[in-house]
């Protein structure tokens, strides 16, 4: 069988969410030399680095408008291995200023759960995280403050086209875009974190398959169960912004995500959904310093990392590095729909259809999907051509589609 | 080649010839007079071939026969007692020699017949030339058994500038000495015959014999080295590095280093400073350069005592330094002169080409980046000349013809300029002036407008008191500002002006005392005037709150004297004592805080005001300078030094290489000024006939008070800047090596330096420490660095050059392990600097080819064929980690990643031997 690796996820091309200068500048040298005498590249780099001693990891954030905050509780790994790497049997303990106590439940190894009704996480109150470990460590936060949030003003995007670093190609996309508009007696720092859903289809009904050498077309139930899908992904960077520089607690045009047209999330119908948090000054460092370390490398003028600092500690011992930020935010969402827009050249991504001949199919792989086109020619494919979910989505529509 | 003699005022007896010589050649005539009369000729065989002696009496005096034998020859002789001098006489004395006389001689010891005949005779011959013969004082003032003093100045025949750090070495004694920077030396000497050599790196080497009767004056002129002859040597051509107090030293002239490969065909003195040893970068591209481990801001750099504050063009791709118009530079590492001060790491000075005082010539280029010219020549002749040069890139108009969107709203263009006036007055005044600018301004697509500039000028006197004191008063003003426009963010955007002057005033004095005392005193005052500028809302739609970052003033006064003396025939000391005061002028606001507590608003107590002019804090100190040169033999000696150098002014960066909106910021009531120590001691061998100099320095250097930021310091903050700043030590220490070789047909250098440089910022909180208070690797520690100059000389027109560059790469913090929040991993960091980039390691290659060599063409070509990183090697500039869905990359990034090729075509125009 014929493979092309043409299809491209896109999380693995390095797409230039931020401007980067130093593709700016080298294309700016390779101008004057018009033979294109220098060029600077990014390659891949692998470290030498020495093992370092396990730290424990304590992710924990109480949101005000969810039920059921989350505690994870892992350790560091080596670079070349990094996993989620649980600690297990943790209690995990939540206080307030006005003497309640709650206690989490482990739901899953390191993965400790707390459902919480609405009238326990009160605005202006204070609470704090107490983990203790079955190595008898116990680990607390500082006490935090609920802050108030804010409602969403507007999001939207623009076309715009933007540097690939790896290929230096321009590609069209969207970038999206937030305004901010918030009362000055609210924090001036803030965290978007973003899930994207689209729908995409595969390249046809699927008529028939045949499950082995004997080359038995078997019907499936419904040739179009495979056929339309919509997928619901986390976006995982990390998109902050603040008014410190700002006379009001006013910000326009912050970028969010930028989708390009490499993808096929752009073909059908898009959607983005925002969920907007306030945080505190300490929280938003944190998550900053975070950003910059895993997100913005690769400039002429870079900083040293900086040292995320916690507000975790270990009650019997204060020189324990600790990892993670204990953070509350109110939250408030948005959701925007995006639907195909014509003037956009959105790429195809498919692996290549052939018609079906026994030479190169007859013997497998199975089951083989096969799509009759109007004169009744046999077409087969790669399954992610055919099975919609191969590439992540599910069948079942979402219900705010 | 001309020389004037000072004195010549021989006793002359009348010598006889004792036999009889006929029909022989004047070869075997001068071999057999050499053995039957006490006589002995000096000549070079080639000027008396073929000549014959037809017949020669005995008793017949020596100056007649002579005057028979050489008749119609187009030769000429000079007789000093038993030695004969046979000269071409082509090449005449058009002045009268000059002759000073001593004061406390009685004028009619000047009346000797003997003297009058001798200097008549020799007046009439009008001529000495190729083989060079000199006399000093007369023997009337010979005090036998006492050394003489020769006092004497060293000049460029070809455009009259003095000659600095030329080399006069004195073959039977081993010893020698350097031209001061007015292109003075001084010797002492018993009365004697001696052979001197003179060696300045970009002139032709001359020899001389030097008959010393008593004290007296020499000014001897030097013809520039013409290509027709050898030309192209990579440095200094036989420069002694045995001689004098310098160490940590490197001057190097623009002519000598033509052929240098360079980075797309621009010739760059910066960059060639960098493959000198104990000099680093932070990675190509970036402006400026370190200096045995210091930050790029602890260089001054001076081009004609104008300080210039940024100087790099196009981000540090090039230097802002036309190179058409720069003569040498000079480039001090440590033991630095008492009159200089003001950065703890290096004083860099660059000196300009003075100007053809006979000739109108032009001299350019160009590059694939540039096009340069300098034009120099008399305005009124032998008395004021002037130089000027312009060059500019013509990048912004190719970018504006292309498609791409992004590059079609970029702009990227430099220009850089200047002009000089010199005049010579008359022997004892000489006057410059000198202007210079450099701009830059480039806007990447639509979101950051960067531009700035340096403009300075300079005015200087130099006056000779007497022949024993003279001084140097000069006055230069210079300002650097730049503009950052961020349209990053429509509510955010801003406009920043930033500007900072430096006015600069000194009075240098240099008194050669007779017992062989080098006296060096003066003053200079700096007053700095920083603007650090307001942070303004661009645009309709900016709603950011404007900031005021504030006026800053200093000045900064001192003083100095130093002493350089024989105190035993192998050992010269060095004394020197520079006392400098700083102070910061209102008006300002001050905020207190409580002593010994992090500066932060927990610990703010108040603020004082100050008014205008009012003193708000003062700084001073002494900066000892002490040095030593004990000669183990006539071609080794043994060096050391120490000396202490305060710095008032630093650059704000929180990156390893210097951004074009970093500002400079001077020493305030909370931040003090750094303070460096450095003790050092090498080792220096000169094989001088095969043309090599060894040298072998260590050094250790200590810096207190050493800037550094917190994490996460923003410099156009309204924060309070002393509540970012922490201040902490640093400690360098290393050995260079280095072997040239300055003659025949390879030239060039190998440079080996280890090196390390260590800082630790430990203060007494949490938030004074960085690193946990454990030192660290400063970023420009790069432990091993080999560099390889090389020139190989195939014919006169034709030659290769080669650069070998190696040295560790600079340390860099690197994530060391990984944990997993909110369904993606996270990195964690090591401490401070602990690991490294790959190490850097680059080849370039260049060929060079000259036009016809014909002497009188009007305009002379010079091509040059560069390969700069033959090998393509991927060299990291840095190396970094970033996190994209569930995979952890590092990467790295170069900046130039494969051999790049340029075509240079340079011209002259007018006279060649100008330059």
């Amino acid at each position: 069988m014929q493979v092309i690796s043409k299809y491209v996820h896109n999380d693995s091309v390095k797409n230039g969410r931020s401007f980067r200068f130093t593709a700016w500048f080298q294309r700016m040298l390779i101008l004057p030399v018009l033979l294109m005498l220098l060029k600077s590249c990014i390659e891949p780099y692998i470290a030498e680095i020495e093992d370092e001693p396990e730290l424990i990891a304590i992710e924990a954030s109480l949101i005000k408008g969810i039920q059921r905050q989350r505690v994870m509780i892992s350790k560091t790994t080596p670079l070349q291995n990094a996993e989620f790497v649980p600690v297990k049997g943790c209690t995990v303990r939540l206080f307030d200023d006005v003497d309640n106590a709650y206690r989490y439940d482990e739901y899953q190894d390191g993965y400790y759960i707390l459902d919480l009704q609405d009238g326990d996480l009160v605005e202006g109150r204070n609470y704090q995280l107490q983990v203790l470990t079955q190595g008898g460590k116990e680990y607390r936060s500082k006490s935090v403050q609920l802050q108030a949030g804010v409602e969403i003003d507007s999001v939207y995007f623009e076309i715009e086209s933007r540097i690939e670093s790896y290929t230096g190609d321009d590609l069209e996309g969207l970038q999206f875009y937030i305004d901010l508009r918030a009362p000055d007696t609210i924090s001036r720092f803030f965290r978007w974190k973003l899930v994207e859903t689209f729908e995409y289809t595969s390249a046809g009904p699927i008529n028939y398959f045949y499950y082995n050498s004997s080359l038995e077309p078997v019907p499936p139930s419904d040739i179009w169960a495979l056929y339309r899908c919509w997928k619901t992904t986390d976006i995982k960077d990390i998109y902050l912004s603040n008014t410190i520089n700002l006379i009001e607690n006013e910000k326009k045009r912050i970028p969010l995500k930028y989708v390009s047209t490499e993808s096929d999330r752009l073909k059908i119908r898009y959607s983005l959904l925002i969920n907007q948090y306030s945080l505190s000054e300490g929280a938003y460092n944190y998550f900053n310093q975070n950003m910059v370390a895993t997100q913005e490398g690769g400039g002429l003028y870079n900083k040293q990392p900086e040292q995320p600092l916690t507000n975790f500690f270990n009650v019997n011992d204060t020189t324990e590095r600790v990892i993670g930020y204990f953070w509350l935010s109110v939250k408030s969402s948005k959701r925007i729909f995006v639907e195909r827009i014509n003037d956009l050249d959105v790429k195809d991504h498919f692996y290549p259809l052939e018609v079906f001949n026994l030479e190169d199919h007859g013997d497998g792989p199975f089951p083989l999907y096969i799509m009759e086109d109007a004169s009744g020619t046999r077409i087969t494919g790669s399954p992610y051509c055919f099975d919609c979910t191969r590439r992540g989505g599910i069948t079942v529509r979402p219900d705010f589609w | 080649m001309i020389i004037l003699l000072s004195v010549q005022s021989v006793g002359q007896d009348r010598a006889v010839l004792k036999n009889t010589y006929e029909n022989l050649s004047f070869t075997d005539f001068i071999h057999d007079a050499e053995k039957g009369e006490e006589i002995k000729f000096y000549y070079q065989s080639q000027w008396i071939d073929g000549l014959k002696i037809q017949s020669l009496q005995s008793g017949v005096a020596w100056d007649e026969a002579m005057e028979q034998v050489l008749n119609g020859t187009g030769l000429n002789y000079y007789r000093n007692n038993n030695e004969i001098y046979i000269f071409p006489g082509k090449a005449l004395v058009t002045d009268l020699p000059e002759y000073e006389p001593e004061k406390d001689v009685p004028s009619e010891a000047l009346s000797g017949n003997d003297t009058v005949e001798a200097s008549t005779r020799y007046l009439q011959t009008k001529s000495i030339s190729e083989e060079k013969f000199l006399t000093v004082g007369s023997k009337q003032y010979a005090d036998n058994g006492e050394k003489c003093r020769i006092r004497g100045s060293i000049t460029n025949q070809n455009t009259g500038e003095e000659l600095i750090g030329a080399t006069i070495y004195v073959k039977e004694t081993g010893s020698g000495t350097i031209t001061d920077n007015q292109g003075k030396f001084q010797l002492l000497l018993p009365a004697g015959i001696y052979h001197i050599s003179i060696d300045h790196m970009a002139m032709k080497n001359v020899e001389y014999g030097l008959n010393v009767l008593s004290d007296g004056e020499v000014t001897l002129q030097l013809e520039n080295e013409l290509i027709e002859i050898e030309e192209i040597t990579l440095v200094n051509k036989r420069q002694s590095n045995v001689e004098g107090m310098l160490m940590g030293f490197e001057r190097i002239s623009t002519r000598s280093v033509k052929e240098v490969p360079v980075v797309l065909g621009e010739k760059d003195v910066i960059k060639i400073a960098q493959m000198l040893p104990g000099v680093q970068n932070a990675g190509e591209g970036s402006s400026g350069f370190n200096v045995r481990g210091g930050s790029a801001d602890q260089n001054m750099f001076y081009i004609n005592k104008i300080s210039v504050y940024n100087t790099s063009h196009l981000f540090g791709f090039f230097t802002a330094f036309s190179p058409d118009i720069i003569s040498d530079f000079s480039l001090y590492k440590n033991n630095v002169p008492s009159k200089y001060g003001g950065r703890i790491a290096s004083i860099f000075e660059i000196t300009t080409r003075q100007g053809n005082k006979e000739d109108f010539f032009a001299q350019g280029g160009i590059s694939p980046i540039t096009g340069h010219i300098a034009v120099e020549g008399p305005v009124i002749k032998e008395k004021v000349t002037f130089v000027g040069s312009f060059r500019s890139t013509y990048s912004d108009w190719i970018l504006k013809r292309m498609n791409d969107n992004d590059l079609r709203n970029s702009k990227a263009s430099f220009y850089d300029g200047t002009l000089g006036i010199n005049a010579e007055i008359n022997d004892n005044n000489q006057v410059k002036a000198f202007i210079y600018k450099s701009s830059d301004d480039f806007s990447l697509s639509v979101r950051n407008d960067y531009s700035y500039s340096n403009t300075g000028g300079s005015v200087s006197w130099k006056h000779n008191f007497s022949s024993f004191l003279s001084a140097d008063f000069s006055v230069a003003s210079s300002n650097y500002r730049f503009s950052v426009i961020d349209k990053n963010n429509i509510s955010e955007a801003y406009s920043h002006e930033y500007f900072v002057e430096h006015t600069e005033a000194r009075a240098d004095f240099l008194s050669l005392q007779l017992d062989n005392h080098r006296l060096e005193f003066g003053i200079n005052s700096i007053l700095y005037n920083l603007n650090r500028g307001d942070i303004l809302p661009y645009g309709q739609d900016s709603r950011r709150i404007p900031i005021s970052l504030g006026l800053e003033q200093g000045i900064e006064n001192a003083a100095y004297l130093s002493d350089e003396f024989r105190v035993l025939p192998r050992l010269d000391l060095l004394f020197g004592m520079r006392y400098s005061i700083y102070a910061q002028l209102g008006a300002a606001e001050v905020r207190e805080y409580l002593p010994g507590l992090p500066r932060n608003d927990n610990n703010f107590v108040e603020t004082v005001r100050f008014g205008r002019g009012e003193v708000v804090k003062t700084y001073s100190g002494f900066e000892p300078r002490a040095a030593l040169n004990y000669r183990l033999g006539s071609n080794s000696s043994l060096k050391a030094s120490y000396n202490r150098l305060q710095q008032y002014i630093f650059l704000l960066s929180n990156t390893v290489a210097i951004a074009p909106s970093d500002q400079w910021k001077l020493s305030d009531y909370h931040i003090e000024p750094p303070v460096s120590d450095q003790v050092s001691i090498g080792y220096y061998k000169d094989f001088q006939d095969a043309g090599i100099n060894f040298s072998v320095e260590v050094y250790n250097k200590w810096i207190k008070n050493v800037v550094e930021y917190r994490d996460g310091a923003d410099f156009i903050s309204p924060e309070p800047l002393e509540t970012q700043i922490l201040q902490g030590s640093q400690d360098s220490y290393g050995v260079e090596l280095m072997v040239r070789k300055n003659t025949n047909k390879l030239t060039g250098w190998v440079s080996y330096s280890f090196s390390r440089s260590v800082v630790q910022v430990n203060g007494t909180y949490f938030e004074q420490k960085i690193n946990n208070g454990i030192p660290y690797p400063s970023n420009y520690d790069k432990p091993h660095s080999f560099n390889l100059v090389s020139n190989y000389r195939v014919s006169r027109r034709l030659s290769f050059s080669a650069n070998v560059v190696y040295s560790t790469g600079r340390p860099v913090t690197l994530p060391v392990a990984a944990y997993y929040s909110e369904g993606r991993p996270y990195l964690l960091y090591s401490s401070r600097n602990a690991y490294r980039i790959p190490d850097y390691f680059r080849v370039d290659l260049s060929v060079n080819l000259e036009g016809n060599l014909k002497f009188k063409k009007l305009a002379h070509s010079f091509w040059m064929l560069n390969v700069y990183n033959l090998t393509g090697r991927n060299n990291a500039y840095s190396v970094f980690y970033e996190v994209n869905g569930d995979q952890i990359n590092g990467y790295q990034l170069s900046i130039f990643a494969r051999p790049i090729v340029t075509l240079s075509w340079n011209f002259k125009f007018g006279n060649y031997n100008s330059n």
